[in-house]
């Protein structure tokens, strides 16, 4: 029953970059932005992934796609086995396409991720054709629904993206990514440049194309305000490791995590008379070229004891349902 | 005290299809030493009316009609070369992205030194001076710092080092346009508190422009919304957030996204349908 439900299974997942100007001879000096991140993600749900800029999530959301070659680890859609580097097994290179079918993306930048060249139509319609989604003479009627669903009126599709405004490009690439007619949908900071109107309007978009179309999300973002109330679970990544995850509400209610906790402390206050106590972090982040022996948060925690400093803690069930990589729980 | 006064400014551009009315007869006053925050969505003219303050608009763009008043004086009157000496010494301002303010082929000490080059001729213990600044703003190893270049350090770092530049002059009146919005809720946790915290010691007035409205709260004294370039509110920070008058204030609030309540809430949910905050057209 359990097993069915589980619609991606990534285990160990690592993403590993050659530092520049290292030396072959000995070894290159290696910049790990993922390192060994496992989770799996059930169907129909939100997982939502935080951390600050600089910490892997963005490359872990590419690399799940196979939108970079991965260094180690293994992700399994459904019963199929996208990759795993250490069983040396690898999709084909049609079947990943067939799969890509089923698993589409949503990019930060709506400007960026659409070529400036294309027309609405032929940006929609690509996918559309490839996959055979659709009979050849319903191609058009077809984009227009597409649009429809996502806000956008018809004559929209003779135009070009430099035409819209960000929020109705955002809706452009919302409406790319579901013409295909995916199942999962990695989100990588969808509003991240958009007014909080015109966020929320992006958001309720993908809420309710998520429950007429029973999507699933992997949805990546720094906004702890929005991921709070938008993913059902959440996993808090710090230099390439998952530091916590949890159920949304109880995660931000009560974070367990120093680093978590401290994330938490650093959103704004909702009103000027709200009190809040900050947890400043001392230092900044090491870089992923030179990641702290120990507990990886070590340098900057407060409760860092000696412990800390030699042994790396790894996930463990801190609460019912709630994992924390911390020596305190 | 009435530290900057603007009245009845409006500032068009000039593009291919007429023109576009960015800030439409706006007025209100900065008092000494506080922060006033302005909010509305993008394309609301809050960016425009900082940057006619500096006089650094486009070449484009016309300053229609007003007077903007700074000690008494109409700035938009004075001489360039006496603006020169204004701006950076007395009006200094805070940009949005920090790696676009910066010169990338300056190191940052070159760049800090140049504000002291321009506006004072002794150039003795600039050097000191300049690493005490960094000092102040809890820049570890500023020596170290003085010598990279801009792409070498993290955005939160360049946006510090675009604070001491502010800063650095002891101005009356610091512009900041969206000094956070480029960084992580860390890393502008941290810069808000450097902003405080060098406001009251150096006593200068902050005019803050954001559409956080968290950030608001965190920062201002009093708060002002922009709809379409003009202004639709002005009132004390607390007063703002308890009891806000018009709609479009109200629906600002509302959409932020601690009142989800199994949906998000936009503008348009706010007695019908609002118009997102954009410019007017004329031909």
């Amino acid at each position: 029953m359990e097993e069915q439900s589980t619609l991606l299974k990534v285990s160990g997942l690592k993403k590993y970059f050659p530092v520049k100007g290292t030396q072959i001879i000995g070894g290159k000096r290696m910049l790990k932005a993922v390192d060994d991140v496992s989770f799996s993600v059930e169907k129909g749900s939100i997982m939502g992934v935080i951390g600050e800029s600089g910490c892997g999530k963005s490359t872990m959301g590419r690399t799940i796609l196979k939108l970079t070659e991965p260094s180690g680890g293994s992700v399994r859609y459904k019963d199929k086995i996208l990759f795993d580097v250490e069983g040396r097994q690898e999709i084909g290179k049609k079947e990943l396409l067939k799969t890509r079918k089923e698993i589409q993306m949503i990019f930060q930048d709506s400007y960026s991720a659409l070529d400036p060249r294309q027309n609405i139509l032929k940006v929609l319609s690509e996918g559309v054709v490839k996959h055979k989604v659709t009979d050849k003479g319903s191609v058009k009627d077809y984009c227009a629904h597409i649009l429809s669903l996502c806000g956008l009126e018809e004559s929209a599709l003779y135009r070009f993206p430099h035409e819209f405004s960000g929020g109705q490009r955002q809706r452009i690439g919302i409406a790319r990514a579901l013409a295909v007619g995916p199942e999962f949908i990695v989100c990588d900071e969808p509003t991240v440049a958009l007014d909080v109107s015109v966020q929320s309007q992006i958001l309720n978009l993908m809420l309710d194309l998520k429950e007429n179309m029973s999507l699933t999300y992997l949805f990546i973002s720094h906004n702890i305000g929005v991921v709070k109330h938008f993913c059902d679970k959440i996993a808090v990544m710090y230099l390439g490791r998952f530091v916590e995850t949890g159920n949304a509400y109880e995660l931000c209610r009560e974070p367990l995590h120093p680093y978590t906790q401290a994330l938490l402390s650093a959103v704004p206050i909702t009103n000027p008379w709200e009190k809040k106590k900050r947890i400043y972090l001392e230092g900044s982040i090491p870089e992923g070229s030179d990641i702290p022996k120990g507990c990886r948060f070590h340098t900057r925690c407060r409760h860092a004891q000696e412990r800390c400093r030699i042994e790396e803690p790894g996930l463990s069930e801190a609460a019912p349902g709630r994992f924390a990589a911390c020596h305190l729980y | 005290m009435e530290l900057l006064k603007i009245k009845n400014l409006s500032v068009s551009f000039k593009v291919a299809c007429g023109r576009v009315h960015a800030v439409n007869d706006l007025s209100f006053s900065l008092q000494k030493g506080k922060c006033l925050a302005i909010v509305g969505e993008s394309g609301s003219g809050k960016s425009v009316t900082a940057l006619s303050i500096m006089r650094i608009l486009e070449t484009n763009a016309s300053v229609d009609g007003g007077q903007i008043l700074f000690e008494g004086r109409n700035i938009l009157a004075v001489k360039e070369k006496e603006m020169q000496s204004i701006r950076g010494k007395q009006i200094s301002m805070i940009f949005q992205d920090p790696m676009t303010a910066l010169n990338p082929s300056y190191t940052v000490y070159r760049q800090i030194a140049e504000l002291y080059k321009l506006h004072r001729k002794a150039a003795e213990n600039v050097k000191q001076e300049i690493t005490e600044l960094l000092g102040r703003l809890h820049i570890p190893n500023p020596e170290l710092i003085l010598k990279k270049y801009p792409f070498e350090l993290s955005g939160g770092m360049c946006q510090r080092i675009v604070i001491a530049m502010a800063f650095a002059l002891k101005p009356d009146i610091i512009i900041a346009d969206e000094p956070t919005t480029a960084l992580d809720v860390s890393t502008q946790a941290e810069i808000l508190k450097l902003l405080k915290e060098l406001s009251e010691d150096t006593g200068s007035a902050v005019l803050l422009i954001t559409h956080d409205m968290g950030v608001v709260a965190e920062m201002a004294d009093e708060v002002m919304v922009m709809y379409n370039g003009r202004r639709v509110e002005k009132k004390e920070a607390e007063e703002f957030f308890r009891n806000p008058e018009h709609p479009y204030t109200k629906g600002l609030l509302r959409a932020r996204p601690e009142n989800f309540n199994g949906r998000f809430i936009t503008m348009s949910d706010e007695r019908g349908e609002i118009k997102s905050g954009g410019t007017k057209y004329t031909s």
